[in-house]
């Protein structure tokens, strides 16, 4: 047997398959040589996923504990590392509950599509130079198209569990997630343009300075509507627990409950290297060809904890407050920064259109100035906008019963701000 | 080859069982979930075709958004179990859809398509028509298959701001124009200078950024 | 060529764009009470874009970005004739905006874009284009069906215009993506040549032939030809008033502009293929000629029998785009001819009856009984129009509908130019009717033969709003009729009331387009004949 995949396939471009798939092919039957590559890949995605979740769900507990000055886990393993492992088999041995009134197939289907996405994501990041499972042409698009499939899988738990409460947090959260998509989808233009392709490979070699500081404003941006398609805490609507019990995934329990979790913590881990990989310079580093992977690795770790470091510090945003900031702030931001890039890439490249280190230095002063402008700009704005209404009627008004009409409905009991 | 051959007929089961399933459960949230099945799969198409761009166009608009506002729609429907109460028409409007199937599968089998000279086919090549019904060797060898894929996204995007941009830039305004008018047609009444209407905007005013939100999708 | 070259040929397209723009910007600053001064901006913005554009592009042959648009005679005649049907729909809708509907700037800036989609369907050569202006075009067109929001029939048509839209779009590109995968092109004059070329390459491909045939449909459900009419008379009864005119006058003379371009450029070229589509077109066109005339015998809403009126009209058209030939410019010089009469005499008849509805707030055709003494000059206006659109000489309808049939039988649809006639003498029938209503019939309630009952009352009121409006400066002028509609003046006071000056303004200049068009129309056929050669030759 000697199987080797020619250019022709569709799934040359997966490096890894074709490696493994012509290694194994020496041996084996080329049909059988498929399948082993194919579990390969998916061997590899799904640990990832496992793992990194495990491993975020201690450090999301050990910090937050740290930042709330308590311990946090520790009894089980040397500084509770452990303690993941004792979650994962609590949940599986826990009843597996699904309330009588579900819609039980869709109830079912939830947690593979919440995971599903979580692994595609991950399937295009280039861990280190060359060693992304699929170096796609289009792969900022292919990330944004599989993460908005997330969506789904909310609507799907909140509906199918047949609960006023997971009904409420999967419109809460369905609405903030299509929302947020759009300042994320505009934001990440500027990096494409600065990048001048699509695939995360050319994305980070084009980073000879790190996008984070030529893109401030896309960074921020970028950051801001993951955490809430991540449904991370200063936008985590869709399970606010002090509201609405734990959203939309208030009925799952046991091993269901388990990969929802799974899912979420995988979801920032996976979203922590995509930033990593669009704004942070992915694997470079010194000695880029060798330690690439664990730049990766430590880059991805620091946004991970800065993640937790947010959720530990800020309060929860109230539902309109949340899409104001979207549509009042971040998506106005992403729009300047997007025609600002444009522009600095028109006067700044030079024939070829090449940018070199020195032009994404001079846009990177620019953005800043600018983003600092915008911030006073808008913050001023937002802030009139987003003040809480107050539980009387403004001065000077006499009060009125207004017709059902003109009073929308509001599912949020006001003042919950925290 | 067969790896393809394979994938095409699963693809093909799923997106055919999806879509009869879209027609005849009557639970209009699993017909709508069905759907987003079938946007995958059409996806899946795509990808067969080498046509990466269009295949995750298609998976972020289709099934990432519209069939979200799809689903949007079914939650605030009633009754959304029952489905649609049954009419005297439905008979008859099976009998016209499979005459319709007959005739576009007879049609589409008949064509010989695309039987231009390569010289007169001044073609817009959207999707690039030399790769996409056949993923043999040799066309893409004369398609110069790395090159090709490389080149997809590129010369899509050329297109749109090249050629196209007068359509593209048309469509912007479309956008804006159907964006202005929804608003336009939800949003309540501009108040007017009187105590009555100026408590009513305060109150809707912070509910106001919820409805813009949902609107503008 | 670089794609810039020519971009300044589409300054009056960006200038359109901006125009609305400015009209949604300034929505935003001019108070409550002013906001009829967008209706003005628009008006004035769209007359000097009128003049720009004759200025300009008088006499330019060019096309642009590899053959997407041409700017040509063809495309400046229509582009004209949209903005003047854009003022004139602005200038009849301002009352009824002002009186009865919310957001008014974005009212108008709607109608701006809606102008632009159709001077941009008017200049595409190819398919794309020509769908995504024609989209721009609709979407205004749906958020302006059901631009009343608390009424339920307009939310009612709105929703059934945008199903049967989006239903007749997708045919429509379902039509496009078959003729793009068997040629492999989109451009009109491409489109021809291989279709021309399918002969000599001996290739079977009837999906061509249904790609081609979609296409049709999709263009049918937009002109609302017979089988696929049912949107319309549902649609336009429960649109706006002004809107329903827009929908009748605007929407349909777009439709048929791409219909024009795209036969003429794309399929009368092909020869022997194109005879056998006229036929199916002939016989669409006669089958549509006759539903709607006949339909509208027994039509009582006055929207709705304008519905099936526009529908028959439609069908009088298709005849002429039927009978389109190389040979002879006659059939589409009638087509543009008649969509000019059309056009004008259908201002004059919605110019009166939008002012109508504004003082009564009814649409249905016994309403209007004894209009001929309280409202003279609205029901002369309104019989003028009648008259025209049943094709009574002197007026526009006769000379449109005498020289686009000549031009069909001349083309040897003799048997379709007969029928059309008949069709024609039908219409007379209940075109004849509003005018009975309006002049012999007497007002509801009341003796054929009035007593002066209630006429001071109305005198007094109509004294006081003279004084108040004091338009014109002649608050005394003769009291209305004694005989007539005494009891309309008890239940509707708005009927003693002058037209406003907007409404006189568009059923004069309406009045003298149909007067003029019926009497002597060469100068205007001149510069048809140079927009007929620009898309046959």
């Amino acid at each position: 047997m000697n199987c080797v995949l020619g250019p022709d396939n569709i799934l040359y471009d997966t490096v890894l398959f074709r490696e493994v798939y012509n290694f194994v092919g020496q041996v084996l039957p080329c049909w059988l040589s498929w399948f082993v590559a194919g579990f390969v890949i998916i061997f590899l995605l799904v640990n990832a996923v496992l793992l990194g979740a495990a491993a975020f769900s201690w450090m999301e507990r050990r910090l937050i504990g740290k930042f709330q000055n308590r311990l946090g886990p520790n009894r089980w393993g040397p500084f509770g590392l452990f303690q993941p492992i004792a979650d994962m088999v609590k949940l599986l041995f826990k009843e597996d509950l699904t309330p009588g009134t579900a819609d039980k197939l869709v109830f079912l289907a939830v947690p593979v599509a919440m995971v599903a996405p979580v692994m595609l994501m991950l399937a295009v990041v280039p861990f280190a130079k060359d060693t992304a499972l699929a170096n796609l042409n289009v792969g900022v698009l292919y990330i944004l198209a599989v993460t908005s499939v997330t969506s789904i899988a909310i609507f799907m738990a909140g509906w199918s569990s047949n609960n006023r409460f997971a009904l409420f947090g999967a419109a809460r959260g369905v609405a903030v997630l299509i929302s947020y998509e759009v300042p994320v989808v505009v934001s990440l233009l500027g990096v494409v343009m600065l990048a001048g392709s699509m695939s995360l490979a050319d994305v980070v070699s084009a980073q000879t300075l790190p996008f984070i500081i030529v893109q401030p404003m896309a960074f921020f941006v970028f950051v801001a509507g993951t955490a809430a398609e991540l449904n991370r805490t200063p936008f985590d609507m869709a399970e606010a627990e002090s509201e609405l019990i734990a959203g939309y995934h208030t009925e799952y329990s046991g091993i269901k409950f388990a990969m929802i979790q799974a899912a979420e913590f995988g979801g920032v881990m996976a979203a922590s290297g995509v930033i990593v990989t669009l704004f942070l310079g992915g694997w470079e580093g010194p000695a880029a060809h060798w330690l690439g992977w664990l730049w990766f690795l430590l880059k991805t770790m620091a946004v991970a904890v800065g993640f937790i470091w947010v959720r530990a510090t800020f309060p929860r945003l109230r539902i309109d407050q949340l899409l104001a900031l979207a549509w009042k702030f971040l998506l106005p931001v992403s729009l300047i920064n997007l025609l600002a890039t444009a522009l600095e890439i028109y006067f700044l490249r030079d024939a070829s259109g090449v940018l070199t280190r020195g032009d994404l230095g001079i846009m990177t002063g620019i953005n800043l100035a600018l983003m600092a402008g915008c911030v006073f700009l808008f913050g001023s704005l937002v802030r009139e906008k987003v003040r809480p209404v107050a539980p009387g009627l403004p001065p000077g008004v006499t009060p009125v019963i207004l017709p059902a009409r003109e009073s929308p409905a509001r599912d949020l009991p006001a003042g919950e701000t925290d | 080859m067969l790896f393809q051959d394979v994938v095409f007929w699963l693809l093909t089961v799923v997106a055919v069982g999806s879509a009869l399933g879209v027609v005849l459960i009557r639970d209009l949230f699993r017909a709508a979930l069905l759907l987003v099945a079938v946007f995958v799969a059409v996806g899946g198409y795509f990808v067969l075709l080498n046509a990466e761009f269009l295949a995750v166009v298609q998976v972020l608009i289709y099934a990432g958004a519209i069939s979200v506002l799809i689903i949007f729609a079914v939650m605030l429907t009633r009754d959304v179990q029952q489905g649609n109460p049954p009419n005297r028409l439905q008979i008859p409007a099976v009998a016209l859809a499979a005459l319709l199937l007959a005739a576009l599968v007879t049609v589409a089998v008949d064509t010989q398509w695309s039987f231009l000279p390569e010289g007169e086919r001044q073609s817009v090549e959207l999707v690039q028509t030399a790769a996409v019904s056949d993923i043999s060797p040799e066309t893409l060898e004369q398609a110069g298959a790395a090159g090709e894929s490389a080149a997809q996204g590129v010369g899509l995007a050329d297109l749109l701001i090249g050629r196209f941009v007068l359509p593209f830039e048309a469509v912007s305004v479309l956008l804006l124009a159907a964006l202005i008018g929804a608003l336009a047609l939800v949003r309540p009444r501009p108040a007017p200078q009187d105590a009555r209407a100026s408590g009513a905007e305060s109150a809707s005013e912070s509910a106001g950024a919820g409805a813009a939100g949902s609107e503008a999708d | 060529m670089p794609l810039t070259a020519n971009l300044d040929l589409l300054t009056p397209e960006f200038a359109l764009a901006g125009l609305a723009f400015l009209v949604f910007a300034a929505d935003l600053v001019l108070p409550e009470g002013r906001k009829h001064w967008l209706g003005w901006l628009s008006v004035a913005g769209l007359l000097a874009l009128i003049a720009v554009s004759v200025i300009m592009l008088w006499g330019v042959e060019e096309t642009l970005y590899n053959g997407l648009l041409a700017v040509d005679d063809f495309s400046l005649w229509f582009k004209v004739l949209f903005m003047v049907i854009g003022v004139f729909i602005i200038l009849s809708s301002m009352d009824f905006v002002s009186e009865r509907l919310e957001h008014q700037g974005e009212f108008y800036g709607i109608v701006l874009f809606s102008v632009l989609g159709m001077n941009v369907m008017a200049q595409s050569r190819e398919l794309l284009t020509a769908y995504i202006a024609l989209e721009l075009l609709s979407f205004s067109l749906y958020v302006l069906a059901a631009y009343a929001r608390d009424n339920a029939k307009s939310n009612e048509s709105g929703l059934k215009y945008i199903i049967i839209g989006a239903f007749s779009s997708a045919i429509l590109l379902y039509g496009v993506s078959m003729v793009y995968g068997v040629l492999g092109v989109t451009k009109f004059e491409a489109i021809a040549a291989g279709l021309a070329a399918i002969p000599d390459t001996g290739a079977v491909s009837p999906s061509l032939w249904v790609g081609v045939a979609l296409i049709l449909v999709g263009l049918g459900f937009k002109v609302a030809a017979v089988p696929f009419h049912m949107w319309a008379p549902d649609v336009y009864e429960g649109a706006p008033y002004p809107i329903t005119a827009y929908l009748s006058i605007g929407s349909k003379a777009a439709a048929f502009a791409l219909v024009l371009r795209l036969a003429a450029e794309g399929f009368v070229p092909v020869g022997d293929r194109w005879e056998q589509w006229q036929l199916i077109l002939a016989v669409l066109a006669a089958v549509t000629m006759l539903v709607g005339n006949l339909v509208a015998l027994a039509q009582r809403n006055l929207k709705r029998l304008m519905a099936y009126s526009s529908i028959g009209h439609s069908g009088f058209i298709l005849a002429g785009v039927a009978a389109l030939s190389l040979d002879s410019n006659l059939p589409s010089n009638g087509v543009m001819l008649y969509l000019v009469g059309y056009s004008a005499t259908n201002f004059v008849v919605f110019g009166g009856l939008i002012s109508f509805f504004n003082m009564t707030g009814k649409e249905m055709m016994s309403d209007l009984a004894g209009l001929g003494g309280t409202q003279p000059f609205l029901a002369a206006s309104i019989a003028i129009g009648m008259f025209s659109l049943a094709g009574l000489p002197i007026f526009a309808g006769f000379a449109i509908k005498f020289y686009l049939f000549t031009a069909v039988a001349d083309e040897g649809f003799l048997w379709l130019a007969g029928l059309a006639v008949f069709a024609s003498l039908v219409s007379l029938y209940y075109y004849l009717q509003v005018v009975r209503q309006m002049y012999i019939e007497p007002a509801e309630g009341e003796p054929a033969y009035g007593h002066g009952y209630g006429y001071e009352h109305v005198d007094a009121e109509h004294g006081e709003q003279g004084a108040g409006h004091n338009e014109s400066g002649e608050g005394d002028e003769p009291a209305p009729a004694r005989r007539y509609g005494a009891a309309q003046f008890e239940t509707h006071p708005a009927l003693g009331r002058r037209p406003s000056v907007t409404v006189i303004a568009v059923l004069g200049a309406g009045l003298l387009a149909v007067f003029w068009i019926g009497v002597y129309p060469s100068p205007l056929l001149d510069t048809i004949e140079a927009a007929s050669k620009a898309i046959l030759s």
